[in-house]
């Protein structure tokens, strides 16, 4: 507490020195220049044009600024003074460059300032997907995967690419990053390229909402085994078929870590799997199936788990970009059931929206491996009686070709003891009632009769997120008009009316006047904070009646928000742009592993399930740098962290284990985002480390610096190769601050698995460092432990990003009382994550432009 | 030296940033041709993301001249030795490994656009600015087998790169009458759109404070421009495209075919002066060349002979799809200006990041045809406070283009040592 209350107070210096500081630094540097620089840049000569001892300090001025840079590049460089000349000692240089670093960076900050106000702010790529989804009522399975990348493909071969997803921002350019914030206001460009792109994504979106007037026929389909019918060959599924058809057995676990399972243990319809429900909307999914033998006597061979329930899995994915392939990158695990296994049949319902090239398959979760498990093999253990050796390589083909079938059936009509799970029939029940959608209704209305105000007025309220009077709509009113008196339909004309709505920059932009935020002001930065998406039907309706001034109504609505699952958006994006992990998959590392097994998806979904739970349950932000805890899954266990207590698709909180322990940092998703696929290099971690958890950047390099050219043939190591950096002063000054954070994740590779050696010198890893003052960090368990030291340095850096990410503008000098204010409630309190996100919606900074 | 900045003066209200060339000649191709003066010059850029192998492709740098020892990646342009020039110890003074890469065309980094009058526009769009809408396209961003990242307008916009089959069709493919009809509904429609959102932009912008109102001028210029664009789009609907007598080509997948078709149709755009500025990014897929593994692998050599080998292999055959494109364009005559397609048009093979490790510093910059005096091997100096920033041949090439500019980016004068012939 004490050492809290001395940080703080340390915070709070910094803080008036600031406003202080004006004339006072030249006065420290004056001497040293008069001392070794005014002989050549001085009053007599002006070397290069450059002048000295007439320099000021207002760093608001251009060349003044640029000048003062130039003196701290070349000290830097420890080029100045020229070789000939004396030299300074070096602890007076060190100083002058830490004082004239502090002076630039804070003028190159207030250069960017604005005044501490959040400037006009235009909806992001990803704001403007989800707002369509929400505005016109779309219902997309790739809500929440900004990471889903839509590609051009020719999937038939017939020399036609389509895009391989409904993302109506497809084509949209990257928004303007500061800091790693995509969302800030004064740095978001708006182009005659990205109208055009939004108008075309308006277009398209407004498509997708409208339906057919007929109604397409719509009809349970029960599929009774056998429902696939041409699955693998040669996989335990087709054998037991060839000897009793009436159910779809399954045997084998659905993945394989490591190997393209390519379908095996997957139930469902082949003409599902080809062109999926066809229409999309609401299904009841009703599965008939029964487990049996979860004790089973074959454990030497079939190594199941014998004291779980087998688990039956329903999942759905896309048609088009593989069906019930392994290896979609559109599929979903919807829910598990477990079963037991008593051999009777029992019916499993689920109820879940599919889109219409999306099916429904089923597998069975906790199934074990067979790959490499014949038969024969089973045969020749425990039915015995039946088994004939395998045929020499020189037997005729159609003995060795016949062999493995033959053994199959002679396993499965001698009745199959192992664990597995019988699926009798499959059903796809539409639950569409209403015809046209509502995404329909809500823009042409019930009937044609249906005047044309009232349906852009309602629509116009949505889109611009305000009240909406007759006269603010005439423009678009009259657009509509003259569509029709050009021959349009009603339809196609409501379409343009529509159209010019979303691009019109009330919908675009989000406005906010000066001062305390309206009702409707605050919605919208309330919503775009949690979902990234537009206010729903309840916040608009509070902010009508005025309700969102009450703290408490607010707090309440944050809470709902929070459970909500539109909140996944802000789960999923605070994190990416926060740690920077949207680097993620700009350099992936070469090899099959991280395509082959969609290493990127998983990292993501990792960090997505402990960042979720940390919101959920109000965990407190020392989570963040260390836990006893983690999400893993068996897939991430198995390749990343070398377990195999784990199992199962779906990410679970299970303890951590040394050497990768727990917390978000050393995460493989922020190892690979802070590598480049091939090395490591403990500047750049070392780098995030500073500036994004502890909120200290360092100041950039001096310019002419070379990059590293790293040997790998030879014998050094990234530490040898670094030694400069703590040879000469200047280098050493910062990277004795940089360099052991990074030193101390060397053992995390470019994916962040475990190493105590390198790849190609096979030298062992020195993670050790020693810091500022002497103290030594042996490994990442230290570090840890010295970043847990820091905690409130870090909970002020968070909440400056929170609020960053939440207002869309950088936080200056002057909301650093402000943000002191919310991290030391947030103590007081001892409270967790979800109340710093209370205190952040209540904070002036929140409720005010 | 780190040139601080202050903030961004360059949006204006009213006005348009846009040169002036292309709001005169809004007339049709056919008409206009009388109203620019000979020679007409095109440009065209070819790159790659990941630099070159530098001991393979630079020429010891003391061979000075016309006499030097042709280095073993750049050995395809022997036979066109007296039409380039190889400049050493040319770049933007920039570090930043892979960020350095959309930086070639402009010395300018998308991180400091605003800071700068006309942002980072890279050369090829400066050229469609001022020639474009004279040729069906103003400019041509093309690709194979990776992203073409150094075509940059001057508000910053990445232009997209398109791939070879596509390329074929926007180039050649007639679109049948129904898409033609559409296509034409299509502007007329999103016209009426941008008419009745301006007049909401302008209301909106008179009740917001000053900061935003600057922010919100973006907006107002975003549309007035895309007006324009669309004007300038339909009279090119009803022109015919031009024949290119060859059937649609396959895009196989491979850099080595996929990218000397390429090169042919690159060749194809300027003949039928489809189009005058082109730039052209191609990278590797797994397979080529005999090779296995990636691009970017490769190019963290970190000196080891597999990788070191391989990237002189796909730099090799970059050059070579260069000296290709020279003997398509010496072949063919010059229907606008006379002589060869070759003597007027540019090109430039060069990368924004100098080699795979990262650096910044001596980009590779090899310049062929254009009408300038080459065949040299051009040396500058190589030491700190010296060096010349390769913005200056940047801007060479534009004045030769006949642009009347002094700057362009941050470059400080045009390239000494290189002349007009």
């Amino acid at each position: 507490m004490l050492r809290f209350a001395f940080v703080l107070a340390l915070i709070a210096n910094l803080t008036t020195s600031l406003v202080l500081a004006d004339e006072s630094w030249l006065e420290k540097v004056r001497p040293f220049l008069k001392q070794h620089c005014y002989e050549c840049h001085g009053a007599e000569k002006q070397k290069s044009e450059l002048r000295f001892d007439t320099l000021g300090t207002s760093l608001t001025q251009r060349e003044t600024l640029a000048t003062w840079q130039a003196i701290l590049d070349e000290l830097n460089l420890g080029s100045m003074p020229p070789e000939s000349q004396p030299q300074p000692k070096s602890e007076e240089i060190a100083a002058i460059v830490e004082t004239l670093s502090t002076e630039l960076r804070q003028a190159y900050a207030k250069l960017k300032s604005v005044a501490g106000k959040t400037v006009a702010r235009r909806l992001n790529r990803f704001e403007v997907r989800s707002t369509l989804r929400d505005l016109l009522y779309l219902e997309d399975h790739n809500d929440f995967r900004p990471d889903m990348v839509p590609k051009l493909e020719d999937r038939n071969g017939n020399g036609v690419a389509e895009w391989s997803s409904n993302d109506p921002t497809r084509e949209f350019p990257a928004d303007q990053l500061e800091e790693g914030f995509d969302n800030i206001g004064g740095k978001l460009v708006m182009s005659d390229f990205l109208l055009t792109q939004m108008i075309n994504a308006a277009e398209y979106s407004l498509k997708l909402a409208t339906y057919p007037q007929q109604k397409p026929k719509l009809e349970t389909r029960r599929f009774a085994a056998p429902i696939r019918k041409d699955g693998p060959g040669g996989s335990f599924e087709r054998w037991s078929q060839e000897v009793d058809s009436s159910f779809d057995g399954i045997y084998e676990r659905y993945r394989e870590p490591g190997a393209a399972a390519g379908g095996l243990g997957r139930v469902s319809s082949n003409e599902l799997a080809h062109a999926g429900v066809g229409v999309a909307g609401r299904y009841r999914i009703t599965i008939e199936a029964s487990a049996h033998n979860q004790q089973h006597p074959w454990g030497d061979l079939i190594k199941s788990r014998q004291e779980e329930p087998l688990l039956l899995g329903l999942h759905i994915s896309d048609a088009r970009t593989g069906g019930m392939n392994d290896g979609n990158p559109n599929e979903r695990l919807l829910t598990e059931w477990a079963m037991t296994a008593d051999g009777v049949e029992r019916t499993y319902t689920f109820e879940t929206w599919l889109g219409d090239t999306w099916l429904p398959w089923i597998g069975w979760e906790n199934a074990p491996y067979q790959r490499g498990l014949c038969p024969s093999q089973l045969v020749e253990k425990y039915v015995t009686e039946a088994f004939e050796p395998r045929p020499k390589n020189d037997a005729p083909q159609k003995e060795r070709e016949t062999y493995e079938p033959r053994m199959a059936r002679a396993l499965f009509e001698a009745g199959y003891k192992g664990p597995h799970v019988r699926i009798h029939s499959l059903t796809v029940e539409p639950l569409i009632q209403s015809w046209p959608p509502p995404s329909h209704v809500a823009l042409y209305g019930l009937s044609e009769k249906e005047p044309v105000e009232d349906l852009l007025l309602r629509f116009a309220f949505r889109a611009f997120r305000s009240p909406v009077k007759l006269d603010d709509i005439t423009r678009y009113v009259r657009l509509v008009d003259e569509e029709m008196k050009a021959g349009r339909s009603r339809a196609e004309a409501l379409r343009v009316g529509y159209t010019a709505i979303i691009a019109s920059p009330r919908f675009y932009y989000l406005q906010e006047r000066e001062g305390r935020l309206t009702n409707f002001e605050l919605a919208s930065r309330l919503s775009y904070f949690l979902w990234s998406s537009m206010p729903d039907e309840e916040l608009l309706a509070l902010a009508e009646a005025h309700k969102l001034n009450d703290p408490s109504v607010l707090r309440k609505q944050v809470n709902r928000m929070l459970d909500d699952p539109k909140s996944l958006a802000f789960i999923r994006r605070f994190p990416e742009r926060w740690l920077r992990l949207y680097k993620l998959g700009t350099m992936p590392p070469p090899g099959g592993f991280y395509h082959h097994r969609q290493m990127e998806t998983q990292m993501r979904l990792q960090v997505d399930a402990f960042f979720g739970d940390l919101v959920k349950s109000s965990g407190s932000v020392r989570n963040i740098i260390d836990s006893d805890y983690t999400f893993l899954n068996e897939r991430m266990a198995q390749w990343i962290y070398d377990r195999d207590d784990v199992w199962g698709d779906g990410y679970r909180k299970v303890p951590a284990k040394a050497p990768h322990g727990g917390g978000l940092l050393t995460m493989p998703a922020a190892m690979t985002a802070t590598a480049n696929g091939v090395d490591t290099s403990p500047v750049v971690r070392g780098v995030w480390v500073l500036e994004c958890v502890l909120g200290t950047p360092p100041s950039p390099p001096p310019p002419d610096v070379e990059p590293l050219s790293p040997d790998l043939r030879g014998a050094k190591t990234i530490r040898e190769q670094l030694e400069k950096h703590r040879k000469f002063e200047t280098c050493n000054a910062c990277h004795r601050k940089i360099d052991p954070m990074g030193f101390a994740m060397e053992n995390f590779d470019p994916v962040g698995k475990w190493r105590t050696v390198y790849d190609d010198s096979k030298q062992r890893i020195d993670p050790s460092s020693t810091l500022i003052g002497g103290r030594k960090l042996d490994d990442i368990t230290a570090l840890k432990g010295w970043l847990l030291e820091r905690e409130p340095m870090i909970t002020h850096n968070l909440t400056e990003k929170l609020l960053t990410y939440a207002t869309g503008r950088l936080m200056e000098p002057t909301d650093r009382s402000e943000v002191n204010r919310i991290v030391r409630q947030l103590h007081d309190q001892s409270s967790g994550f979800r109340d710093l996100i209370h205190l952040v919606v209540q904070s002036p900074l929140f409720l005010t432009k | 030296m780190h040139t601080p900045i202050p903030r961004r003066t360059f949006l204006r209200g009213a006005g348009v940033a846009i040169a002036l060339p292309i709001l005169d000649a809004m007339l049709p191709h056919g008409r206009a041709a009388t109203t620019t003066a000979l020679p007409i010059k095109r440009f065209v850029c070819l790159s790659n993301n990941y630099g070159v192998y530098q001991e393979a492709f630079f020429p010891r740098k003391d061979q000075v001249g016309t006499e030097y020892d042709m280095p073993e990646t750049l050995q395809p342009l022997e036979k066109h030795r007296k039409d380039f020039t190889i400049f050493s110890h040319l770049d933007h003074g920039n570090t930043g490994g892979h960020q350095g890469v959309p930086v070639l065309l402009s010395g300018v980094r998308p991180s400091h656009a605003a800071h700068f009058p006309e942002g980072n526009i890279s050369v090829d769009q400066k050229v469609a600015e001022f020639v474009g809408s004279k040729t069906r396209f103003p400019s041509l961003t093309l690709q194979v087998n990776d992203a073409n990242l150094i075509s940059f307008t001057r508000t910053g916009v990445q232009v997209p790169a398109i791939d070879l089959q596509r390329t074929f069709r926007v180039l050649f493919t007639e679109d049948d009458q129904a898409i033609k009809a559409t296509a034409a509904e299509k502007l007329k429609r999103h016209n009426s759109i941008l008419d009745v959102v301006l007049e909401e932009a302008k209301s909106v912008q008179n009740t917001l404070g000053r900061e935003d109102q600057q922010k919100f001028a973006e907006y107002l210029e975003a549309v007035r421009s895309l007006e324009q664009k669309i004007a300038q789009r339909k009279p090119w609907l009803d022109q015919p495209k031009p024949q290119p007598g060859m059937k649609e080509p396959p895009q196989t997948g491979k850099t080595v075919p996929d990218l000397a078709v390429m090169m042919e149709l690159i060749a194809l755009a300027i003949q039928t002066d489809s189009t005058r500025a082109v730039t052209v990014t191609s990278g590797f897929a797994n397979g080529d060349l005999g090779l296995s593994g990636g691009y970017h692998g490769f190019s963290h050599h970190g000196q080891r002979e597999k990788e070191v080998n391989a990237l002189k292999l796909i730099e090799r055959n970059q050059i070579a799809q260069t000296a290709h494109l020279i003997d398509l364009l010496k072949a063919q005559p010059d229907p606008l200006n006379g002589g060869t397609l070759f003597d007027h048009t540019a090109i430039l093979f060069g990368c924004g990041m100098a080699t795979g490790e990262h650096s910044t510093r001596n980009l590779p910059l090899v310049l062929a045809g254009g009408g300038f005096k080459l065949g040299e091997h051009q040396v500058y100096p190589e030491e700190n406070g010296q060096r010349v920033p390769a913005a200056n041949l940047l801007l060479s090439i534009l004045q030769n283009h006949g642009l009347e500019i002094d700057r362009f980016g941050t470059s400080t004068g045009t390239l000494t040592g290189l002349k007009w012939s």
